[in-house]
């Protein structure tokens, strides 16, 4: 185990790429997801108000 | 099948359907190219552990470059044809093609500090992906720096096309000047040079982050989608609540 993290003294430059990338990534994807989901949240709310404003 | 998906109803349709499908199959190549290029594939008989790098370094500069590409058609497809999904992708894809352009110029730093003793070189693929970035951050900025949005599309659209000449340049530098980066592995016309243990992980990681990125355009576009209605919606409901003189008294 210690050698697979020491990655064969490279350690210092091989965990930070696969921890930005990664880190990077699901950093996108949780902003993006959030997002649309706000977004979808409130278009729902608004589209229920107009459609209730409609029919009463 | 442009005219199809120019409907923003269709178009949300039809990604919804996507959306799961693409997650799954996101994260299923993802986790396997990570077993693998961490875990199962030989270290280099030259460049040993640091050869890993090159499992998130190579697909994101491929993101960086193909993602310019799908950016420069969405602002031919703008500025010529006025398609009104090709302006929302456009917006989507630009802050993604960015980030894996950042994280390309990145990585290519952490690994070239071990292996040609520098951080960073003005070498000319180095070179040509800094200025794909600075793009990137140039459509992003015309996209988003004006009061009313539409009025940053067609500027956006513009730097996007022009921004396309880079591309070929990112991609044949190796070919063109005598660089310290090395040349092209994947497609050349010799044929694949990697040994297949270390193809595997890579293919797997390639495959993965395209259909990451196709999930987070998706889910931007939905989200630049839901906000112009509720922006309408917004206005419409303004203009109605608004006394019949204008409110000027």
């Amino acid at each position: 185990m210690a050698a697979f993290l020491d990655m064969g003294g490279f350690a210092a430059f091989v965990w930070p790429c696969y921890a930005l990338s990664l880190g990077g990534m699901v950093w996108l994807g949780l902003t993006s997801w959030h997002r649309a989901r706000t977004a979808a949240r409130q278009l729902a709310e608004m589209s229920g108000e107009e459609g209730s404003k409609a029919d009463g | 099948m442009f005219d199809y998906l120019a409907n923003p109803t269709r178009f949300m349709r039809l990604a919804d359907r996507l959306l799961r499908p693409l997650t799954l199959l996101a994260t299923g190549l993802l986790a396997a190219g990570l077993y693998y290029g961490l875990l199962a594939s030989p270290p280099d008989y030259q460049q040993g552990e640091t050869v890993r790098i090159m499992y998130v370094h190579v697909p994101a500069a491929w993101l960086a470059s193909l993602g310019y590409v799908a950016l420069g058609l969405c602002g031919l497809f703008y500025v010529v044809w006025r398609h009104p999904l090709a302006d929302v992708a456009l917006r989507a894809m630009a802050p993604v093609g960015a980030m894996f352009a950042f994280l390309t110029l990145v990585t290519g730093a952490f690994w070239g500090k071990p292996m040609w003793g520098a951080w960073w070189v003005w070498d000319a693929r180095l070179t040509s992906m800094l200025i794909l970035f600075f793009f990137y951050l140039g459509v992003i900025a015309l996209a988003n720096g004006f009061d009313q949005p539409e009025r940053g599309s067609r500027p956006a659209a513009l730097l996007a096309l022009v921004g396309m000449i880079n591309v070929p340049i990112v991609k044949l530098s190796v070919d063109w000047w005598n660089t310290l980066h090395q040349p092209a592995s994947l497609i050349r016309s010799g044929g694949v040079s990697i040994d297949p243990a270390m193809l595997t992980p890579l293919l797997l990681m390639l495959a993965g982050t395209h259909c990451y990125f196709a999930v987070i355009v998706i889910l931007r576009m939905k989200s630049i989608l839901a906000e112009r209605r509720i922006m309408t919606m917004q206005l419409r409901r303004a203009a109605t609540a608004m006394p019949p003189d204008g409110g000027t008294g």
